[in-house]
């Protein structure tokens, strides 16, 4: 087996000898803005394996080093850089007359993230949504840096969509400014 | 990657198409094929003084594959085929997600999605001529 994966089973590991819940509302949540996103009420939380691996590389082992606080601290700025991107995106879409019902974030890795939203079928099927893709292309490649990335999907809603799925796969706060 | 795999998993998106009865594979062959057309339109991709004849040689060279080989194909596909960005992108977004709504495509869908593997097809059919005669 290559060392990495070595290295990173060992840390899922340590993740999975504590408790998931714990982890992610100690460590994630906390550095979440309440302004930007909304956490999931009790009862609702899923977490993904890899937020739980993000969790641990933002720094929840015991005896944080310095390098494990520098990345910490970039976790907390990268957080705060999603609500933004996310909501230059919501603005755009509203311009072009796209009125998503709800943008979730899943937090990949301490520098990737990628958020799900949630819109009227019509919508996104009207042809205006070529620009959309264009634009978010764009903002996707504008904001990427070093030890940061985004990157944005999109689901048209319908009777069928599964919430509980969604939240599953890791995308579990919501942006406030669609939180009704 | 061919024109006539392309085509191959086109003609499978048809049939399906046909029936109404697979709409969810409509989205994946209709993505699968295009993923072909692109691929061969793009490739073979010279940078700098480096030749790379396909997406499997290409894909190693690059310094930030953190987020695999799909993403790594959407970023090219904006560099190199940008006429083509928004249509790939909706088949792409469309197979990732349709599990999202338990696998239940509306015919709407299906439809954008024959209509955006057209758009692709055709750009990239229509670079590929052109590179024949040059």
């Amino acid at each position: 087996m290559p060392i990495k994966n070595k290295t990173k089973q060992t840390k899922t590991k340590v993740i999975m000898s504590q408790s998931h819940t714990e982890i992610v509302r100690n460590e994630i949540i906390p550095c979440v803005k309440e302004s930007d996103w909304e956490s999931p009420k009790a009862g609702e939380e899923h977490y993904s394996t890899n937020q739980l691996i993000a969790a641990y590389e933002a720094g929840i082992a015991k005896g944080i080093s310095g390098m494990q606080k520098l990345v910490q601290e970039k976790f907390n700025a990268n957080i705060d850089k999603t609500a933004s991107d996310t909501g230059r995106l919501i603005s755009k879409l509203q311009e072009y007359g796209v009125n998503p019902t709800s943008a979730r974030l899943k937090v990949i890795s301490w520098d990737q993230f990628e958020v799900l939203f949630i819109l009227p079928e019509k919508e996104y099927l009207d042809e205006k949504f070529d620009f959309v893709y264009n634009f978010v292309g764009d903002l996707e490649n504008s904001t990427r840096e070093e030890f940061y990335s985004i990157s944005f999907k999109f689901l048209p809603e319908t009777e069928d969509t599964d919430i509980q799925k969604i939240m599953s796969d890791g995308f579990t706060l919501q942006h406030k400014s669609l939180v009704k | 990657m061919s024109i006539e795999q392309g085509e191959h998993n086109e003609a499978l998106c048809e049939e399906l198409a046909k029936s109404g009865k697979w709409n969810d594979w409509v989205i994946t062959t209709a993505f699968y094929s295009a993923l072909h057309f692109v691929e061969n339109k793009i490739f073979p991709l010279k940078i700098k003084d480096t030749t790379y004849n396909s997406f499997d040689l290409y894909y190693p060279s690059r310094t930030d594959n953190s987020r695999g080989q799909h993403e790594a194909r959407l970023r090219l596909v904006k560099e190199r085929l940008n006429m083509a960005y928004s249509s790939y992108r909706f088949l792409y977004n469309n197979s990732r997600t349709a599990r999202y709504n338990n696998y239940k495509v509306s015919p709407e869908m299906a439809s954008m999605a024959k209509l955006k593997l057209a758009v692709v097809k055709s750009l990239c059919i229509k670079s590929a001529e052109q590179k024949k005669l040059s």
